[in-house]
């Protein structure tokens, strides 16, 4: 025994593949503790630089999702044996049972929103300048020798950045609205995500699983529609990681 | 998992690694409290946030490689 590693919490009684292998390919065993089933592997505690494992252990809790929707357990859990691992379920019990109950049948969804959009948008504005102010700003923002007042040269330029980063975050939120109105009616829960660099908007939707489709094809004629010209990213669908906290 | 509906973007994508590792190290129910700053390390976020994520064990190789040439009178940066 060198330890247990978790990967997900299920409903008492749901087995895993007895063929299925997680982190290191070690088997993947399960223990029931009350109303639910862990699904964990002997194995020693996880790296913390390891890609490889991390995708085993995900998709592990695939392989739990196909049969029932888990509860994922976050990457890094360890527990030095089987007890610990008891002992450490045992005082949530409740709150899982909560979590089970709440997750039945719902995936989650991924989508971010590049910067480009946003980007392109605030630069083709500050390019276009403001003639009531003496001209474009693009010689201040490309650096070029000023010819005049430098200073404040400089000081215009600070404040057309303070309205574009303004105009951005005014521009993103209204994004958002107009996602919300087209999936009001399919998105259970949503939860903002951090998303790679250069995201604007990164958010985590919980759906029911017989309304994947339809959740699809609504964010998809969103990109088409009111986000045509951002770079929108759609990923899963997903167990339901990002809908455990409370 | 049903195939039709899946739109998740290639296996090896960088932002599918970025958005399965924000998911699998950053979410999901916590056990023991504070066991996962132990394994979510600088390095994991580092790696989470900016696109480093072609492989780990790369990244590390091309540290090394990085770290030969140094130590081999490159000098530079």
């Amino acid at each position: 025994m060198s330890g247990a590693h978790p990967y997900c919490i299920v409903p008492a009684g749901h087995a895993s593949d007895p063929e299925l292998t997680g982190v290191d390919g070690r088997a993947v065993r399960t223990r029931t503790v009350g109303p639910v089933t862990v699904w964990y592997s002997c194995a020693p505690e996880p790296s913390p630089k390891d890609l490889e494992r991390i995708r085993q252990h995900h998709a592990v809790v695939q392989s739990a999702a196909a049969i029932v929707t888990p509860v994922p357990v976050r990457y890094g859990e360890w527990s030095p044996d089987e007890e610990a691992l008891d002992e450490s379920i045992r005082p949530r019990l409740e709150r899982f049972q909560e979590l089970l109950t709440a997750l039945s049948g719902r995936v989650e969804y991924g989508v971010s929103v590049g910067g480009g959009g946003l980007g392109r948008l605030a630069s083709s504005e500050a390019r276009q300048g403001d003639p009531s102010r003496g001209g474009p700003a693009t010689n201040e923002l490309d650096g070029e020798p000023s010819t005049g007042d430098s200073g404040r040269r400089y000081l215009r330029a600070l404040a057309d950045d303070a309205r574009s980063r303004r105009r951005e975050i005014e521009e993103r939120s209204v994004l958002m609205e107009t996602l919300r109105a087209r999936l009001v009616g399919v998105v259970v829960e949503e939860r903002l995500t951090a998303g790679g660099r250069g995201d604007v908007v990164s958010v985590a939707h919980l759906v029911g699983g017989e309304e994947r489709e339809r959740y699809v094809g609504l964010v998809r004629d969103w990109a088409d529609g009111e986000a045509a010209g951002y770079e929108v990213r759609i990923t899963g669908p997903w167990p339901p990681y990002s809908f455990t906290q409370p | 998992m049903a195939e039709h509906d899946a739109v998740v973007l290639g296996h090896d994508d960088p932002m599918t690694l970025v958005e399965l590792v924000n998911r699998v190290v950053d979410r999901g129910v916590v056990l023991r409290g504070e066991v996962t700053i132990s394994v979510a390390d600088v390095d994991l976020l580092y790696l989470g946030v900016d696109l480093l994520l072609c492989s780990v064990e790369r990244a590390e190789r091309d540290r090394a490689a990085a770290g030969d040439v140094a130590a081999g009178g490159g000098g530079g940066a």
